[in-house]
């Protein structure tokens, strides 16, 4: 083993590494609001849009990431629309997420007891406040480790934009691993960033599911 | 711009073949996982506090890395070990050895699941510890299970398109080298779309199925 | 030579005695009901009997085999039958599956013999029509006569019955309470634990009374639960009556 490379690289690993941290904070952060959107909107349950968002769900939770990265990448120059790396990694990866969440938040909802919404509308609240005064908080309880858990998958998973050449964590260390071939401390160097962000994280997310179960979700 | 479907059907037979290398792909480094699995839980279960730590360590290192570099390990960094493997085995182990991780803490909660009064009437029948594992205790656990269980054979289909960043010609891989080659980006990745979503939902209709047929509604409580 | 004997049994859960030194033995064909106050430790002299719970000190022998002998627990097992308060049928296995099952396992019976023998004890304690349905389907009362059936299944010499009837709804005691009698009335071996006094009168040759670990009483119906000469049990009796 030597790691005299990697040291010698320990810049460069930290400005990818921040990279991934920025990619993921805004894919989680799009992706978030595009799943509760998704899953406001089909609690309204409006026929057609209803199928057409299930259609969105299914599809991006149905596909490899990669190919949803490729199809963006490489597929909509064809239909005249250009992307570069970092706008191709970020709405894939935004639209994976955001599917995800949506399921996340859609068994959450489908958590609250039908009565209760029964019950607040028949004393005559509106579809909005029955979504944030009866329904949000109890499926927020519900949903909340899951939501945390895909956090850490998108952290991890935005380590596949290295495949369009997106120059995030995962793709410098290749970069390295070409320079100094050295893959083991190359990769395992990079699998302590991951892990140290990742880990914490995933900790969270079983305290939390932990305290609610105390607690008598 | 325009599309010409007509042309993608040519490549038709290469995609049904790199679909074909998806399943063998997934199938086997889910029976791994499937082992590593069952290895992790049973370390995590063990009376020996040394082997749980392990089970737990490996656990968390999986679950909190990216598996594509747990794939680059074992098909880049093994070989300055000595150990050089082709990459479709690197890629099934690198995928295997993920998803058994997942599996191990998912069998876990199955075996903990399993009512104590389960086993006291094992005992008391004089069933031995291994008679009741197989007979009431695996079953029991399988059936409450069974969903988590399903959704990580779909994640392994999934999964198994990282190996085409290694060049295992898979389905995401000739989808790739027959769009570079064509410019048929589109179309060829709509049809493999398209066999992706019937791979996973097949795969999630024909699980649940099987679920039904193996667990009656009655014998689930 | 009684068909089992406890000699000076001890049971400690951590730093609390549980079972002080008990010394007794039933006799082949004898009904014990074993009663007394919660944590007493009667569920607990019921459950070192087959193994469930170790014993840190004495000895228990079952039909001539000691426990404290090496292939004692699984021997004893085979011979001592055990019903639990919740039932505790095998929910993933029909009635037929749940009966056949340590048959097949322990006894090694072939499929025939198992499920002849099965039928034959659904038969007995009424239920010979529900071989096929899952215990979910079943009332409380009507699991409570399959785990009979299930134990029975085994060919015991001794039957425990770990306050079979508290966990049923009190339409459906007297279902199990009946099985349990003509059992008795067949024969067989029990140690009862029971809150059930009309049970213990009427049914058992003999009633130990338990508390804090102790057999402080033992004795005939008459003698323990009608006319108690100890002052605790009497104010157990008291207590039961003013309910």
């Amino acid at each position: 083993m030597n790691f005299a490379p990697v040291w010698a690289s320990r810049w460069l690993l930290l400005d990818s590494f921040l990279t991934t941290l920025f990619l993921s904070a805004i894919a989680i952060v799009v992706g978030t609001f595009v799943g509760t959107l998704v899953s406001v909107l089909r609690a309204l349950n409006i026929g057609v849009l209803n199928v057409i968002l299930r259609i969105y769900v299914e599809v991006f939770r149905g596909t490899p990431l990669l190919m949803q990265l490729f199809f963006v990448y490489f597929g909509l120059p064809m239909l005249g629309i250009e992307v570069d790396k970092f706008w191709a990694a970020f709405s894939a990866i935004s639209l994976y997420t955001g599917a995800y969440v949506a399921e996340v938040l859609r068994a959450g909802v489908e958590a609250v007891p039908k009565g209760q919404v029964e019950a607040a509308t028949a004393l005559g609240l509106s579809f909005g406040q029955r979504l944030w005064y009866v329904v949000r908080p109890q499926a927020l309880r519900v949903a909340l480790p899951p939501l945390v858990g895909v956090y850490v998958a998108i952290i991890k998973d935005t380590s596949l934009a290295t495949v369009i050449g997106y120059n995030e964590l995962m793709r410098r260390a290749m970069e390295l691993v070409l320079q100094y071939g050295r893959p083991l401390e190359v990769l395992l160097t990079v699998g302590c960033l991951y892990f140290i962000i990742c880990f914490p994280i995933s900790k969270f997310s079983e305290w939390i599911e932990r305290r609610l179960a105390r607690n008598g979700a | 711009m325009f599309l010409d479907w007509g042309s993608i059907t040519s490549f038709y037979g290469q995609l049904l073949h790199g679909a074909w290398l998806t399943l063998v792909i997934t199938f086997s480094a889910f029976a791994l996982a499937i082992a590593v699995g069952i290895v992790v839980a049973a370390g995590k279960m063990s009376a020996i506090a040394p082997l749980r730590w392990l089970a737990s360590i490996y656990v968390e290192v999986l679950r909190n890395t990216p598996v594509l570099l747990q794939i680059f390990i074992v098909f880049y960094g093994l070989p300055s070990l000595g150990l050089r493997l082709s990459a479709v085995t690197a890629g099934i182990l690198g995928l295997g050895l993920n998803v058994g991780a997942y599996l191990g803490e998912i069998f876990r909660a199955g075996v903990v699941a399993v009512p104590k009064g389960h086993r006291e009437a094992s005992a008391a029948l004089a069933m031995s510890p291994m008679q009741t594992l197989v007979w009431v205790v695996a079953p029991v656990a399988l059936r409450a299970i069974f969903p988590a269980f399903s959704n990580m054979f779909i994640a392994t289909i999934l999964g198994s398109s990282l190996l085409s960043v290694i060049a295992v010609p898979e389905l995401t891989g000739r989808t790739n080298e027959i769009s570079a080659r064509t410019f048929l980006t589109i179309e060829v990745y709509s049809f493999s779309t398209v066999i992706y979503l019937a791979l996973t939902l097949g795969s999630s209709l024909g699980l649940l199925l099987l679920g039904r047929w193996l667990f009656p509604r009655a014998s689930r409580v | 030579m009684p068909l089992l004997t406890m000699t000076n049994v001890q049971k400690r859960f951590g730093s609390l005695s549980v079972l002080n030194g008990i010394d007794m033995s039933v006799e082949v064909g004898q009904v014990v009901a074993i009663i007394g106050p919660s944590g007493s430790g009667k569920s607990t002299l019921l459950r070192v009997i087959n193994g469930l719970e170790p014993i840190q000190g004495g000895d228990i022998v079952v039909d001539g085999i000691s426990m404290a002998s090496g292939r004692g627990l699984h021997e004893i097992r085979k011979h001592v039958g055990m019903v639990f308060q919740q039932f505790n049928l095998f929910s993933h296995l029909t009635v037929g599956g749940n009966v056949m099952l340590a048959q097949k396992l322990v006894l090694g019976r072939g499929k025939a013999d198992a499920e002849k023998r099965g039928r034959e004890l659904l038969a007995k304690v009424g239920l010979e029509e529900k071989w096929d349905a899952y215990p979910s389907q079943l009332s409380g009362g009507q699991q409570q006569r399959v785990a009979i059936a299930r134990a029975l299944a085994m060919d015991p010499r001794i039957m425990l019955f770990d306050e079979a009837t508290s966990a049923l709804d009190p339409e459906l005691v007297g279902e199990v309470l009946g099985v349990m009698r003509s059992l008795a009335n067949s024969g067989m071996t029990m140690l009862v634990v029971t809150h059930e006094m009309n049970f213990a009168r009427e049914v058992a040759d003999r009633v130990l009374f338990m508390d804090q670990g102790r057999i402080l009483a033992d004795g005939t119906p008459d003698e323990v639960v009608a006319q108690p000469k100890d002052a605790r049990v009497q104010q157990f009796m008291r207590r039961l009556t003013e309910r």
